[in-house]
């Protein structure tokens, strides 16, 4: 058989999930056993649902591919033969049948525009840049919100606590592409200290070896230091702007859930045995106030993915996001099929594993 | 069992603790002044809202920051009071430690068992390396009879009784001179907290260390304590050794306190004494002696003056106008045989 | 404690390192330029692209039979030298130069050129329908002579073969039997550049081609990087931080205008664009009477709206074929005057049977965004001018892009607002799609006029130049006589190089950038 890098790539972070399924559900008591597995029995009708509603509201949307595709100038006999091509003259249910069947195999059909391409094959080439911009924006997102909330949660009602509450706020509110376009305006222009747009250097790019086609990765793989170095570079304004949007809401959470576990009996318990104040607030209040914040990662990733698509857009990177943009522009159904399945079916994939991890980490959790 | 020639542990002088709310200040805890020995179980007993647990707390300096707390906490010749944090994180813990009303909560529900105890020891010696606080900790947990397998659990994994075990374990740790036990055995059922008793009785016998239990529960305080102070509405009303205040309570608050106790001899014809009036609200508390106005033995001089905690015998003090003068006072004052 | 001093100064180092990677310079021999574009590449198939983008880097790095004179829109020599028409003007013959040499060395031959066409003929890409109105067949009876067969004459056929799919591509490339739009090794030809490595989504890398005849001047670049860009505000910053040296196509109206304030950057103003016009759909009542088309180019004012809505940065067109052309000309400003004519205009309505309680009321459609946004502002200021008199009624509509092309072409408005741009550099390409009479009816315009289809058929067959002009300049008058459509402006494009890196381009009417004409510091 042959495996695309797309279906590689979801082959292997399915795989990976699945490890980490099986690793919990054999480290864990019976309970948390039942509750995986009900949770995994849960998802498949989940997606099952995900897929068929995608299928359908593709077709409601207005607009027809075939016009898009041909454009005015397209004769009748044409017309006929791309709706023969594309399985649009057949019932609906019939397409839909052949849709699953395709989905199972990991076909997502052939896009409408620019050389008929596998939409498999091009979103094997956008995942990658996806990965590398979310993965980084989530992990600032969620070290800077959370560590800063729980600042702000010790240092309650003080100065500091106002101006962070203020900043999650603002950092909520702001949208991407104009938090993107001044972070370019001042770091790219003001200060010059970083690139605009783009990956990574066109120059040092010549040399970089791909392999993963996650630029930082290949870098390391590939001992290119200077291509390593460019890459982080140029991932620096666009995961900063990600991660600020998404650095409100864990900073909210964690203060909150910091300043509610301060008032808990341990903490106080804590207190009589001399634990230090700081100990205290990062250690355990954070660690019980971190548990609702695992779940609001996998809640925030939808949020994350729509602000990829943004922050794609703004910095020209080119992943999934831009992808979509473009394909959107060009009315090319299959391919913003394809992403929207790829983007539906990670957010299922996300809150099962967050769910699962959650489960896991909370000892006391109620199955 | 009574020995006046104990060593004073605590010395407590005029303290005041107000919680600013609010509603105004929350007079909690009124110019109190008692002492703790070495050695001994004092038990601080009064109805919820009187003030015991901030006693306890402001033992510790446990209270709010914003608390307003005034007078002399002298702990081995120095002053709680006057401690910085960095004195009175050593203090807390290595000193006095405390017991809470609900294990459950009181430990942390994401912190195994055994790291609870290691990182309390750590915090006091920070050189102690892990393995020699897990060797440490081991004798005092078998004696506690925690199961070795159950020291790595979580702590929702054990029962209640198991829990407060963990808890008497955390207290005892560092060999504390003082413990103070907050309703500790409020949470356990009556056959486990008879255990409990029974084991609290040997610890303090075995580590020689004393123990202050705030509790509500009178009946606990008579099997257990050596000493028993009953506080009404922020002051101690009476102080004394447990026979001579349970043989022949002085304080009106004290006397409507035992009668009230069920016990399980109560046949139809002896009611239960049910005390008139609510405990005055702390933000706005009654002048003169806060009893007064449920007072069955009220005099005219209780609303006007406040009485103080003077000794009536060498075993007993009373905070009461009947025994005590005062040039306004027209009643005689009541003599109390030794 | 000393967990957390470790955390800060790994974090540090990190940052350190991060800006550092950004400070350091690249230690560069070979000159680079890199050109940042918002376009995309859709197909590098020589027999299949169709498309300006896909053309320009075509252009780079191959020679078509005939090409264009840098700078101007004329064609002369391409990879052929000299070319000849048979008597009936059915069979044109070209002789290949010498000395073309592909990055391997080898030798360019004519069947190199047969291939490419006949795919074009055979295959179904997106030219297939251009190369098949023209040309019946193609042979090649030595490696250095190709003899095209045409359908109908054309005396611009010079003109035609200038587009991508007269590209030689050497025996092995494409198959001949399919389309390959993103060859796995990229492309290369004869022309100045190959392509040693291209990403559609991120960037094409150019380097020189070695064997290259005409050879590069001193300061040309070694290597060109093509960088795409999603949106104009990102690459106009990205010229301004010096991310890029150079920003081509397209930049919108307020990045020029900011770009142009710069000190350090240079806005050149191209010689060529597309233009814009007005269909008026001449199979729907009103617009089937000529006196309304007439009386709406009466009332036109352009200066007004390049004036008012794009500041200046557009020109004005009164005739569909742009300056440069041959026989462009002002033709609707001698016929209807330069700014509006309001009582002309309300003689021709009165005519028709319009009055002030039976005004001309008729639907425009424009589309809200591909245009750009200022697409609104303009039919707003097109509705003031219309209804400068009480006897026109104008209900202005928009539609998104996508239903609006296919409804402006396909009869469905009355009038509407569309744009070109040329596929081959003639006259012929801006009159024959409008005017002729079966074009006519695909573009949505329906006009048909016996005249205008001999001017415009006699105009392309013929192959003397004067001739060809003087029919042309006729075929313009009853354009505008007739009102075809209405021409409103043409949009310039420009270019925004560093002048730190790079002291000139060359950009002529064709739009044609010549990488290897870039002039580096």
């Amino acid at each position: 058989m042959n495996i695309s890098p797309l279906s590689g790539i979801c082959l292997g972070s399915l795989g990976i999930a699945l490890l980490f399924i099986i690793f919990a559900f054999l480290r864990g008591s019976p309970g948390l056993r039942s509750y995986i597995l009900t949770r995994v029995v849960l998802t498949l009708p989940m997606v099952f649902i995900l897929v068929t509603v995608i299928f359908f509201i593709m077709r409601v949307i207005p607009g027809d591919p075939v016009t898009s595709q041909l454009g005015p100038r397209g004769t009748e006999a044409q017309r006929e033969h791309m709706r023969e091509q594309l399985g649009l003259n057949d019932p609906i249910m019939v397409q839909y049948v052949k849709y699953l069947g395709k989905i199972v195999r990991l076909d997502l059909g052939t896009a409408l525009v620019l050389g008929n391409r596998p939409i498999v094959d091009e979103l094997s080439e956008r995942l990658p840049a996806t990965i590398e911009l979310t993965i980084p924006a989530m992990v600032i997102a969620v070290g800077f919100g959370v560590l800063s909330g729980a600042y702000a949660a010790q240092h309650r009602k003080k100065g500091v606590d106002y101006g962070l509450r203020l900043f999650s706020i603002a950092a909520y509110s702001i949208p991407v592409f104009w938090l993107g376009l001044i972070l370019q305006v001042v770091f790219g222009i003001g200060l010059n200290i970083a690139p605009i747009a783009g990956r990574i250097d066109p120059v040092i790019n010549i040399d970089l070896n791909r392999m993963t086609n996650i630029l930082t990765l290949d870098a390391l793989l590939t001992g290119n230091w200077r291509a390593l170095g460019s890459a982080l570079h140029h991932l620096f304004l666009p995961s900063l702007a990600l991660a600020t949007v998404l650095t409100g809401v864990f900073l909210r959470l964690s203060r909150i859930n910091v300043i509610e576990s301060l008032v808990e009996d341990y903490i106080t318990a804590g207190r009589a045995r001399g634990i230090r104040e700081r100990v205290l607030v990062y250690r355990h209040a954070l660690s019980n106030a971190l548990i609702p914040i695992v779940t609001l990662i996998g809640l925030q990733f939808s949020v994350l993915l729509a602000g990829a698509i943004l922050t794609e857009t703004t910095f020209s990177w080119p992943g999934m996001g831009l992808y979509l943009v473009e394909r959107i522009g060009q009315r090319d159904y299959t391919a913003v099929q394809g992403v929207i399945l790829v983007f539906a079916l990670s957010v299922a994939v996300i809150s099962l594993l967050t769910d699962i991890i959650y489960a896991f980490i909370d000892p006391r959790v109620r199955y | 069992m009574m020995d006046n020639e104990k060593e004073v542990l605590v010395e407590i002088r005029d303290l005041d603790v107000r919680y600013k709310t609010r509603l105004g200040p929350v007079s909690a805890v009124d110019d109190v002044s008692f002492d703790i020995f070495q050695g001994e179980i004092l038990g601080l007993v009064g109805e919820s809202g009187c003030g015991k647990s901030t006693m306890g707390k402001a033992l510790m300096r446990l209270l709010p920051p914003a608390t307003d707390i005034h007078g002399k906490v002298i702990f081995d010749g120095a002053d709680v009071l006057t401690f910085s944090e960095d004195q009175l994180r050593d203090f807390r813990g290595r000193r006095i430690s405390m017991i809470f009303q609900d294990p459950m909560t009181s430990l942390n529900p994401v912190q195994r068992i055994d790291n609870h105890l290691v990182e309390t020891i750590q915090v006091h010696e920070p050189d102690t390396k892990e393995t020699d606080a897990l060797s440490r900790i081991r004798g005092l947990v078998e004696r506690l009879g925690i199961q070795k397998e159950r020291i790595e659990d979580f702590p929702h994994q054990l029962s209640g009784g198991m829990r407060q075990r963990v808890m008497i374990s955390l207290g005892l740790v560092l060999n504390p001179s003082l413990i103070i036990a907050d309703e500790a055995t409020t949470s356990l059922d009556v056959i486990v907290e008879a255990k409990f008793l029974d084991e609290l009785r040997e610890i303090l016998d075995e580590f020689g260390v004393s123990i202050l239990v705030i509790t509500h529960n009178i009946a606990l305080v008579a099997e257990l304590a050596d000493r028993i102070a009953v506080m009404y509405a922020g002051r101690i009303a009476e102080l004394g050794s447990i026979y001579s205040v349970f043989d022949n309570p002085l304080h009106p608050y004290t006397k409507g306190l035992l009668q009230s106790v069920p016990s399980i001899k109560l046949d139809e014809r002896e009611v239960l004494y049910k005390m008139p009036g609510e405990p005055p609200n702390l933000t706005h508390p009654p002048p003169g002696c806060r009893f007064h106005p449920r007072c069955p033995e009220v005099m005219p001089i209780c609303s006007n003056h406040t009485p103080s905690l003077l000794h009536v015998t060498s075993k007993q003090m009373v905070n009461c106008w009947l025994y005590q003068d005062h040039p306004e006072k027209d009643q005689p004052t009541i003599e109390v045989a030794t | 404690m000393k967990r957390h001093k470790l955390v800060l100064i790994a974090s540090l180092l990190v940052i350190a390192a991060v800006v550092l990677a950004g400070c350091a310079p690249a230690e560069e021999e070979v000159k680079t330029v890199i050109i940042g574009v918002t376009d995309e590449i859709s197909s590098l198939d020589f027999s299949d692209a169709y498309s300006t983008h896909d053309w320009e880097l075509m252009r780079n790095v191959n020679v078509p039979l005939t090409d264009y004179i840098p700078g101007s829109a004329e064609v002369g020599p391409g990879i052929a030298e000299s070319w000849e028409v048979s008597a009936d003007g059915m069979s044109w013959t070209f002789h290949l130069s010498d000395g073309w040499k592909y990055p391997d060395g080898s030798e360019l031959v004519a069947a190199d050129v047969v291939r490419t066409v006949e795919r074009a003929l055979a295959l179904d890409g997106d030219i297939h329908g251009v190369v098949e109105g023209y040309i019946a067949g193609i042979e090649a009876p030595d490696d250095r002579t190709v003899v095209i067969d045409l359908v109908n004459p054309r005396g611009d056929f010079p003109q035609i073969v200038s587009m991508a799919f007269t590209m030689p591509a050497q025996e092995g490339v494409f198959p001949a039997d399919e389309l390959v739009f993103f060859p796995e090794e990229g492309i290369v030809g004869v022309g100045p550049w190959q392509m040693v490595d291209y990403d559609p989504a991120e960037q094409v890398v150019l380097e020189r081609n070695p064997n290259y005849k005409k050879g590069f001047g001193p300061d040309a670049p070694d290597r060109v990087i093509i960088r795409y860009f999603e949106d104009a505000t990102s690459m106009s910053l990205a010229v301004e931080n010096g991310d890029i040296d150079i920003a081509w196509r397209f930049l919108g109206i307020p990045e020029t205008q900011r770009l142009a304030g710069i000190p350090g950057l240079s806005v050149i103003t191209t010689g060529g664009g597309g233009i814009r016009y007005l269909v008026l759909n001449e199979n729907r009542e009103p617009m089937s009477d000529k006196n309304v088309r007439q009386a709406l180019a009466y009332l036109l004012d352009r200066d007004e709206i390049v004036d008012r809505v794009m500041q200046g940065t557009v020109d004005p067109l009164y005739t569909m074929v742009p300056p440069g052309f041959m026989a462009a000309g002002e033709y609707f400003i001698d016929r209807y005057g330069a700014g509006a004519d309001v009582s002309s205009a309300e003689d021709l309505l009165r005519a028709s049977g319009y009055s002030e309680d039976n005004p001309l009321a008729f639907d425009l459609w424009y589309p809200p965004e591909h245009y750009g946004t200022h697409a609104a502002q303009i039919f707003q200021v097109l509705e003031q001018q219309f209804e400068a008199t009480p006897l026109i009624q104008v209900n202005l509509q928009s539609q998104e892009w996508g239903t609006y092309v296919k409804a402006c072409t396909a009869d469905e408005y009355q009038a509407c607002y569309l744009g070109w741009f040329f596929d081959y550099p003639d006259t012929s390409n801006y009159l024959d799609v409008f005017a002729e009479s079966a074009m006519s009816d695909d573009m949505g315009i329906f006009y048909a006029s016996e005249t205008m289809d001999d001017l415009l058929h006699t105009a392309g067959s013929e192959s003397d130049p004067a001739v060809r002009e003087s029919l042309y300049t006729d075929a313009q008058e009853l354009y505008a006589e007739d009102v075809v459509t209405i021409p409103m402006h043409f949009e310039v494009e420009k270019v925004v190089f560093r002048d730190e890196t790079v002291s000139s381009v060359s950009i002529g009417p064709a739009l044609i950038f010549d990488y290897e004409l870039i002039v580096m510091k």
